[in-house]
């Protein structure tokens, strides 16, 4: 009976992680700027990457396989969605703050207050 | 039948990348290109049951192949010139 | 216990979801005008990439094709404080 829940609890995860996978890729595409598109980046990291890695675990649990597989398969869903949900947000952090600093796109809003902190001084260090 | 199917689209997108790196004049965007090309390289390798060169691919052609670039690429020009 | 053929039903399903979301974000890749902007896809794409190495694995009930997840998981933060470096660097000079 457990084996049963926890199938269709994955199952229900991972389809839910792939419907928000192709909503994160059409909204590449729907956004105009770059700092627009880290929403979708997110939506396409954590509901793409993060719940369908738990689901896949589960599931693999659930099988008639031997039990190596199984224990090898979900152990690596497992430390592979942890490292994504630390490193992602992280990550894409870093790359936006890079961006703005260097120039390299220019963001197109009404004011900017850290580009005037940056250009008197102050945000140096 | 599926996985055949997965590994033609896989290879496609990977000689698509192919020709793009050879056209870039840009030279960063060039070495992240050559990581993707690597990548979708790997799940055909997947797909055809070879885990060791998977291994190969991915540590090479991802990680020690784009750190020495870039840091190549830091004493030298970005883009380049007609 | 679950019988593997309930699952051999629904993985062409699955297969289809995320290979698609794959030939999609590799269009954003290979059409994007910036670097960053380039790079932020191809941070989405080895997390859909990722999800299909694990789906291979549970095709063919293998556990050694899931040796490349971890390396794989771990080349986002790397790409992303390399790229980040270079950027800032490029910068100040």
């Amino acid at each position: 009976m457990i084996d049963w829940i926890l199938f269709y609890i994955g199952l229900a995860l991972t389809l839910l992680g792939g419907v928000m996978d192709l909503i994160a890729s059409i909204g590449f595409f729907r956004f105009k700027d770059f700092y627009m598109r880290l929403h979708a980046a997110t939506i396409g990291a954590i509901g793409g990457g993060f719940y369908p890695l738990i689901g896949l675990a589960l599931i693999a649990l659930s099988l008639d396989l031997d039990i190596y597989i199984k224990a090898y398969i979900s152990g690596v869903c497992v430390i592979a969605a942890a490292l994504i949900a630390l490193t992602a947000p992280a990550g894409s952090h870093i790359l936006a703050r890079a961006t703005h600093r260097s120039g390299e796109v220019v963001p197109k809003v009404v004011v900017d207050r850290i580009k005037e902190d940056m250009d008197k001084g102050d945000g140096e260090q | 039948m599926i996985t055949l199917i997965m590994g033609a689209i896989a290879v496609t997108l990977a000689l698509v990348s192919a020709i793009l790196i050879v056209n870039e004049k840009d030279v960063l965007k060039a070495i992240v290109l050559a990581g993707v090309e690597s990548v979708f390289f790997a799940i055909a390798l997947a797909i055809f049951l070879a885990p060791d060169l998977l291994i190969a691919y991915i540590a090479i052609g991802l990680g020690l192949n784009s750190l020495l670039f870039i840091y190549a690429l830091k004493r030298g020009e970005r883009y380049e010139e007609e | 216990m679950v019988s593997y053929s309930v699952l051999e039903g629904v993985l062409p399903l699955l297969f289809g979801l995320f290979t698609l979301a794959m030939i999609i974000y590799s269009l954003r890749v290979f059409t994007s005008k910036s670097v960053s902007d380039m790079v932020l896809a191809v941070d989405a794409l080895t997390i859909d990439l990722i999800i299909i190495f694990v789906l291979i694995g549970l095709y063919y009930k293998s556990p050694y094709l899931l040796i490349g997840v971890i390396p794989l998981a771990a080349w986002i933060l790397i790409l992303d404080i390399v790229v980040s470096r270079y950027l800032s660097k490029g910068d100040r000079k």
